[in-house]
């Protein structure tokens, strides 16, 4: 529910889309067979919820989830000439791999903005740090981001 | 829309990290996740562990040799043989005096690794483990000045920005102890942090963004703000370690966010409720981002805002997504 209203900020949407979460995982388990049940609900209502949040914006704008998508956009290098554009699942594992380097707080910054959709005001409160250093350390994490998807030729 | 297809990934992102977030949904939780990954994190402190504690073993064997042969009653040397030992153990005194600081260190490696070994598969692992390396480092800052306290957090992010460390360095004859060079590698920019503590540290924190980056925006962005909004650096740390900084310039970054303004931002970066704008910043974020934060602003942040688009014109001109974000603000900015 609070990935949803992270994403949304209006509680009618959020517990709609949380219902569609519930029957969606009705529906696929089985044969599907999640390890772990948060994650896996998690991304679920993460995806149905933004896609109402598309829906929604056709009209109006959240800040926060704007906000969020468009710092996840300026960490993807742009596609060129020279490079080409590699299948989700190879972002997908640089994704992992540069979780896997970062120190263990911007590691936790990362999740909790760009997979959880945390605004900055509540990840401040959360880990007793000021808006701005959160804000200093998840722009320095994007520009790394960046650098580290260029390196490995991944655009888009 | 290029955020579809990352946010894609993000979304299918290895579920350990989804879970990890879940679970340190607090400032405790994150401080002793810290202590914990810190503890856990370097196989090479490991190995250097057990290479100690092997140092420690063979030691103890060969210095107790000396000491076991001579309470025997049975004489297992010949008497020349035994000469020769007591002359030995009187001319190495000196030499074993000397030792006594090696044994020592090895035995505190020892003490690590068996903890470690103890410990190992255990999820709350205890301090003591982590503890020698903040001993060692306690030990050498003791003798020149007294280090401020510091939470378990800033301690870690400490490391990061070395100070202490420099004490250590400079012991060291200019080299890191190995068993700090994970933590180096690991700390993001470290490298250039290594350098900003100390005589000219600007002008070398400038020619290593240099050097990695080239000519770029990254470059403007003042040293002291991102150090202390990063960190959140202790006043007595930055008066105590950056001589370089007039008291007024403190005075301005701890007091007064306007002073900052005037003292260290002149054409490169605006500081405003807390955050720095930079060029860096305003290539990177959405406009919406500084149309909140600068809409209680006054008259003078936003000039100052606006200028620093016109600066950044020319390089957002490489890219026409950011050029279009640039133009969106200055327009914006233009109204207010």
């Amino acid at each position: 529910m609070q990935i949803s209203m992270n994403i949304l900020r209006n509680r009618t949407d959020s517990e709609e889309c949380v219902n569609d979460t519930y029957l969606k995982m009705w529906n696929r388990i089985p044969p599907e067979r999640p390890i772990y049940l948060l994650p896996y609900a998690g991304a679920i209502v993460r995806n149905v919820s933004l896609d109402r949040y598309k829906y929604n914006t056709a009209e109006k704008r959240n800040f926060n989830t704007t906000a969020t998508l468009s710092e996840i956009d300026e960490c993807i290098p742009e596609k060129t000439s020279v490079t080409d554009a590699i299948e989700n699942d190879s972002i997908t594992e640089a994704i992992n791999l540069f979780l896997d380097g970062l120190d263990p707080v911007s590691k936790i910054l990362f999740v909790r903005r760009y997979w959880y959709f945390d605004s900055y005001d509540s990840l401040a409160k959360r880990y007793g740090m000021s808006a701005g250093s959160i804000r200093t350390k998840l722009s320095r994490i994007r520009k790394k981001l960046y650098i580290f998807l260029e390196k490995r030729g991944i655009s888009v | 829309m290029r955020y579809d297809k990352l946010n894609e990934s993000i979304g299918n992102m290895d579920s350990q990290y989804i879970l990890l977030a879940d679970e340190i949904d607090s400032k405790e939780k994150l401080d002793a996740y810290i202590k914990q990954n810190r503890k856990n994190f370097s196989p090479i402190y490991k190995m250097l562990s057990v290479a100690a504690c092997a140092v420690l073993i063979f030691c103890g064997i060969t210095l107790s040799l000396p000491w076991f042969s001579s309470n025997q009653e049975v004489d297992f040397l010949a008497p020349t043989q035994k000469e020769d030992r007591n002359e030995n153990i009187v001319a190495e005194d000196n030499p074993m005096e000397e030792d006594k600081y090696d044994q020592n260190e090895s035995l505190y490696y020892a003490d690590a690794t068996a903890s470690e070994v103890e410990n190992e598969g255990v999820e709350n692992i205890t301090q003591d483990t982590t503890m020698p390396m903040e001993d060692d480092m306690t030990d050498s800052v003791s003798d020149t000045v007294d280090p401020p306290t510091y939470s378990e957090e800033k301690e870690f992010l400490f490391y990061g920005l070395k100070i202490p460390y420099s004490d250590v360095y400079v012991q060291n004859k200019g080299k890191y102890p190995e068993w700090f060079e994970p933590y180096r590698d690991t700390m993001y920019n470290t490298k250039w942090m290594d350098e900003i503590v100390g005589e000219n540290a600007f002008a070398k924190y400038q020619m290593y963004v240099k050097e990695t980056y080239g000519e770029s925006i990254f470059s403007y962005e003042p040293l002291l703000y991102n150090l202390i909004l990063y960190y959140d650096i202790p006043r007595e740390t930055v008066e105590t370690y950056c001589k370089e900084f007039t008291q007024q310039e403190i005075n301005a970054l701890y007091t007064d966010g306007d002073a900052v303004n005037e003292v260290f931002c002149s054409d490169c970066a605006v500081y405003c409720n807390g955050y720095l704008i930079t060029w860096g910043d305003l290539a990177f974020d959405d406009e919406n981002v500084y149309k909140s934060m600068l809409s209680s602003s006054s008259p003078n942040i936003i000039e100052r805002v606006y200028q620093l688009c016109l600066k950044a014109e020319n390089f957002f001109a490489e890219d026409p997504l950011c050029q279009q974000a640039n133009l969106q603000l200055m327009q914006w900015l233009q109204n207010q």
